[in-house]
């Protein structure tokens, strides 16, 4: 392998990928009715009453009833949809700033996800969050 | 005096950045392919990460195998053309088992999941290939066509045809091929299979060339029309980074054993199928297929290779 072959090679790769880009456009942000079919795909027995959508349309966040002390995290990642449900141990640490959560997790291929939640919803989502943090502690108390 | 081949995959690179264009083309024209920027560039990325990796290790790939050739050979096959057929058919044979394991060990896994990491499928994903695959115990199947007598060259050249009879299987765009080909070949309708996470396809189709191999050793299931493949891996990448997408399984195995209790875990944490957990708190894929059995059943559901009710795909 020489270094021309190598240098023509990633224009190639770059130029592929562009045309791709170009014939291809992301144009579907994530919606309650994607988010259903993903969730539902990945943990059949998911049950949920509500999903908080985050504003740009990228993420999703699921409070979980089933599977217990999980939720529902789902990131547009391009055109596809990646879904994780976590639970305590998966989450390292949250941060949030008046109108964004941040979920630091233990995944190495998804270190952190960002939702951009008005005020109810972003309740609702420390609520659930609070609510898997504080059973892992009464289990580590246990 | 070895044999100095040359080497298939390496000429056949400008053939396939132009089946990807055309397929790409024909993609947008009637939507019987999909692509995206991202994903293509890191498919592309890692097919040419392995290509600069396997030209790192080849001299000692080529030495090693030489020697095992040189020393333990039964006999001396030569060079006719009925040795090149032998090695191409022993050499799928060898594939086969190279890529059962390679979903069955997650040591092996950690090199090929690369390969599973798209949740697309089309050309680009054919390249999209391991950076690590030297670093796995898979060259150990190949000892044995040395040792039969036939010269590494010729096993390696071979190889090589066998990488791109595989790339046009890796479409959406063909349905099926005639009868009589999907019967003995390797086709996109079965590689789709193999490359789908529905519960039902999990563990399928490992062959190279010919699915015949899968026929005989009980892993062969054919696409069902009623079950749509959704592609990708039954836990999807989040990130199109591609030192993450090349390193993310070894470096799953290394913090697991690290954390492991006992040897037997930690060696659990390298050989048993990925997924392998000592409390059963992740899945592997039997795990998976099992409970897709257990609620098809719950819910009066035929679960047999012809039936059609499962999960439906998604995107």
């Amino acid at each position: 392998m020489n270094i021309e072959l190598t240098i023509g090679s990633l224009l190639a790769i770059a130029a592929l990928a562009w045309i791709a880009g170009r014939l291809f456009p992301v144009t579907k942000p994530l919606n309650e009715e994607r988010v259903i079919r993903n969730l539902v795909r990945y943990e059949p027995d998911a049950k949920f009453d509500e999903i908080l959508l985050s504003e740009d349309g990228q993420t999703a966040f699921v409070p979980l009833l089933a599977p217990e002390n999980t939720i529902g995290l789902l990131h547009q990642l391009g055109d596809r949809v990646v879904c994780r449900i976590m639970g305590a141990s998966e989450i390292a640490a949250t941060r949030i700033d008046h109108a964004s959560l941040t979920i630091v997790t233990q995944d190495f291929t998804q270190r952190e996800v960002k939702l951009f939640l008005s005020e109810k919803p972003m309740a609702t989502a420390r609520k659930a969050l609070n609510a898997i943090t504080d059973t892992q502690e009464t289990r580590h108390a246990a | 005096m070895l044999l100095d081949l040359p080497k298939p995959t390496e000429l056949a690179v400008p053939a396939f950045v132009l089946f990807v264009l055309l397929e790409m083309v024909y993609g947008w024209k009637t939507g019987r392919a999909k692509f995206e920027g991202k994903d293509t560039f890191t498919s592309l990325l890692m097919g040419l990460g392995s290509t600069i990796s396997g030209a790192l290790t080849l001299s000692v790939t080529f030495f090693v195998s030489y020697w095992v050739w040189e020393n333990f050979a039964l006999f001396n096959l030569g060079s006719a053309l009925w040795v090149f057929v032998l090695a191409f058919v022993l050499d799928d044979l060898a594939y086969y088992w190279i890529h059962r394991f390679g979903h069955r060990s997650r040591w092996m896994w950690a090199a090929h999941v690369i390969h599973h990491s798209s949740q697309h499928y089309n050309l680009s994903t054919a390249l999209r290939q391991t950076w690590t695959g030297q670093l796995t115990p898979g060259f150990l199947f190949k000892w044995p066509l040395f040792i039969l007598g036939i010269e590494p060259a010729i096993v390696y050249f071979c190889a090589g045809l066998n990488l791109i009879y595989q790339f046009w299987i890796h479409t959406e765009a063909i349905g099926r091929m005639p009868r009589w080909f999907e019967a003995v070949m390797n086709t996109p309708s079965h590689h789709r299979v193999h490359h789908a996470n529905n519960p039902k396809y999990l563990d399928a189709n490992y062959a190279g060339v010919f699915i015949i191999w899968d026929k005989m050793f009980g892993s062969f299931i054919p696409e069902d029309r009623e079950e749509p493949c959704r592609y990708g891996l039954v836990r999807d990448l989040g990130t199109f980074n591609p030192l993450r997408v090349a390193f993310h399984e070894w470096w799953g195995i290394v913090t697991d054993m690290w954390h492991a209790k006992g040897l037997r875990n930690k060696l659990m944490f390298l050989i048993a199928p990925p997924g392998w957990t000592p409390d059963g708190s992740r899945k592997t894929s039997d795990m998976i297929k099992a409970e897709w059995r257990e609620r098809l059943t719950r819910d009066g559901k035929n679960t047999s290779h012809e039936a059609s009710e499962a999960p439906q795909a998604a995107e």
